[in-house]
């Protein structure tokens, strides 16, 4: 059943072409706007990383950022508006398929989208391989399951699709643009950087750029994800059990 | 008798609003029953509490022989449920629902068969969103009855269905019960639960006010039968000492007979009998409406469907 309502929920996404350009599309051009912008480019501010390997890093935890903020919650609550949830559970869907379904579906777009980021990294612009492939992806699929597990609990929470959007929108812009969607780091406050990296964001960007940029494994910011996933993943089960 | 579900004394409320004050009922095997009441009256909340979705503050439930507060996965293999404002995913397509929830069910669903028996076919690869209030009524039903359920739900079929449409869904109710399925229909049309149920409870603000078949309620709740016809140079009054009759008036050639049931039989005789045969003799027997009224002291509903 959960595999076979991925496939299904995976199909409706693909109807869906213009959630389809937001989540994958446009993390994807402003990757590209700003790594052309800032080519070549080796500057204290980005704490000492190439613009490039930076604005890469940074994007590629945006793609995962945005949908665990912002299209899982909506997309959940746009079904419980509608009452899908409602007909899932009389049906007897069991809650855990469901969840697991969208963090299946979740996964699947994030990998995609990051697959795209890096084939695009690559051949347009100059990037440093990352030093840790193996770090690199643990540290993205830590981030995938914190921000599925976020995203399907705020989805089960909000009272409407309005209001899933509008949270999502500020979660996902205050938490980005302080680590490394818009200003560099080195013109902002230390406070305002110390504060940004514990976020999920700030967690989730440092898990993929410290083994990029040959800092090893985060391990810490990796647990921090992990022990997100832990707690928000059960909960989602609990509260979406509930019409 | 060969009872499906037992309801004794549900109650339930939300904080310090009671939704269901008390309610009590039996569903019997094989029938359809109907629950009506107005809107607000703690129908679907009862029926929700009944399929486990909801939990009761008080009273005691049983579906099948399950407690649907503990077993309520158990009892949802073996019921179907259509609930009012629940819907399918926009895109989803009609034939991709029925395999979806197909897959719920251990037995084998022949999704082609079950596309052909609710006539399905044609809208095999229609998304949800695109189909009509009917044809989405439709594919509930279909959805409802995966898996041969003993027991299905259905809260508000045809609300919002034009009178063609609701006429056709009506069809597909006894075609449910038919092959065996009992039904319990959750209405605020009276007739709708006039046309279809084997035997109703009324609900009213939270209370079961009658339950019985709509036969008995309406002779037994409805109050008298009132027969009308005109006639021209003939006395009525000798109606008044036919048994059963109650009241005999006249006005401008219309006469108006109220009495029981069997009276209105008898008033036909005694006019055949002196050679009257008045073109529109009418019987006009009480309404569900009718009884609501006199149970209530209020109006069910003046919206679509209610007679008049």
């Amino acid at each position: 059943m959960t595999l076979y309502l991925t496939w299904t929920e995976l199909k409706l996404l693909a109807r869906e072409p213009l959630v389809l350009v937001v989540t994958l599309l446009f993390p994807l051009l402003l990757m590209a706007l700003l790594l052309a912008s800032f080519a070549g480019d080796t500057d204290p501010v980005f704490m000492g990383l190439a613009g490039t390997d930076f604005y890469v890093t940074s994007y590629l935890g945006a793609a995962v950022a945005a949908m665990g903020f912002m299209g899982t919650p909506t997309h959940l609550a746009s079904y419980r508006d509608s009452g899908v949830l409602r007909r899932f559970q009389a049906a007897g869907v069991p809650t855990a398929s469901f969840v697991t379904s969208q963090v299946l579906v979740m996964s699947v777009l994030a990998v995609v989208g990051a697959a795209a980021m890096i084939g695009l990294a690559y051949a347009g612009f100059d990037i440093a391989a990352p030093r840790s492939v193996g770090g690199v992806v643990v540290g993205f699929v830590a981030g995938i399951l914190a921000f599925a597990g976020i995203g399907t609990l705020l989805g089960s929470l909000m009272p409407s699709a309005r209001a899933a959007q509008g949270l999502g929108l500020l979660l996902f812009f205050g938490t980005f643009f302080l680590v490394g969607g818009g200003p560099p780091p080195g013109v902002l406050p230390d406070a305002l950087n110390d504060a940004a990296s514990l976020t999920p964001t700030g967690l989730l960007v440092d898990a993929i750029r410290t083994p990029w940029t040959g800092g090893g494994v985060d391990w810490i910011a990796v647990a921090a994800l992990a022990g997100v996933a832990l707690i928000t993943l059960p909960l989602t089960t609990r509260f979406s059990g509930r019409s | 008798m060969d009872n499906v579900i037992t309801v004794e004394h549900l109650h339930k409320r939300y904080g310090d609003a009671v939704a269901i004050e008390d309610v009590s009922f039996e569903v019997r095997r094989g029938e359809i029953f109907g629950i009506l009441g107005p809107n607000g009256a703690g129908k679907s909340t009862t029926v929700e509490c009944l399929q486990g979705l909801r939990s009761a503050t008080r009273g005691r439930l049983a579906v099948l022989g399950l407690d649907p507060g503990r077993e309520a996965a158990r009892l949802r293999r073996r019921i179907g449920s259509q609930l009012q404002s629940s819907a399918l995913p926009e895109r989803l397509r009609v034939g991709e629902a029925i395999r979806l929830f197909a897959r719920l069910h251990q037995q084998q669903v022949d999704v082609d068969a079950t596309l052909a028996e609710w006539g399905l076919q044609a809208l095999r690869r229609k998304a949800y969103a695109t189909l009509s209030g009917g044809q989405q009524q439709r594919v509930f039903l279909a959805l409802a009855l995966l898996g041969r359920p003993e027991v299905v739900f259905l809260d508000e079929l045809t609300t919002g269905l034009d009178p063609t449409a609701r006429r056709e869904t009506w069809q597909l109710v006894r075609r449910v019960r038919d092959r065996g399925a009992t039904v319990v229909l959750v209405t605020h049309l009276m007739e709708e639960a006039e046309a279809l149920c084997d035997r109703i409870a009324v609900i009213d603000r939270g209370r079961v006010v009658a339950a019985d078949t709509p036969g008995a309620l309406t002779a037994l709740r409805g109050g008298p039968v009132r027969i009308t016809f005109s006639v021209n140079g003939y006395d009525p009054r000798g109606l008044s000492s036919l048994a059963g009759v109650e009241s005999v008036s006249i006005d401008a050639g219309r006469v108006t007979v109220t009495g029981s049931a069997s009276s209105a039989v008898d008033v036909a005789a005694a006019l055949a009998a002196q050679g009257i045969a008045p073109p529109d003799y009418r019987t006009h027997y009480p309404s569900l409406e009718d009884v609501f009224l006199a149970l209530t002291g209020h109006r069910l509903t003046l919206t679509e469907g209610s007679p008049r």
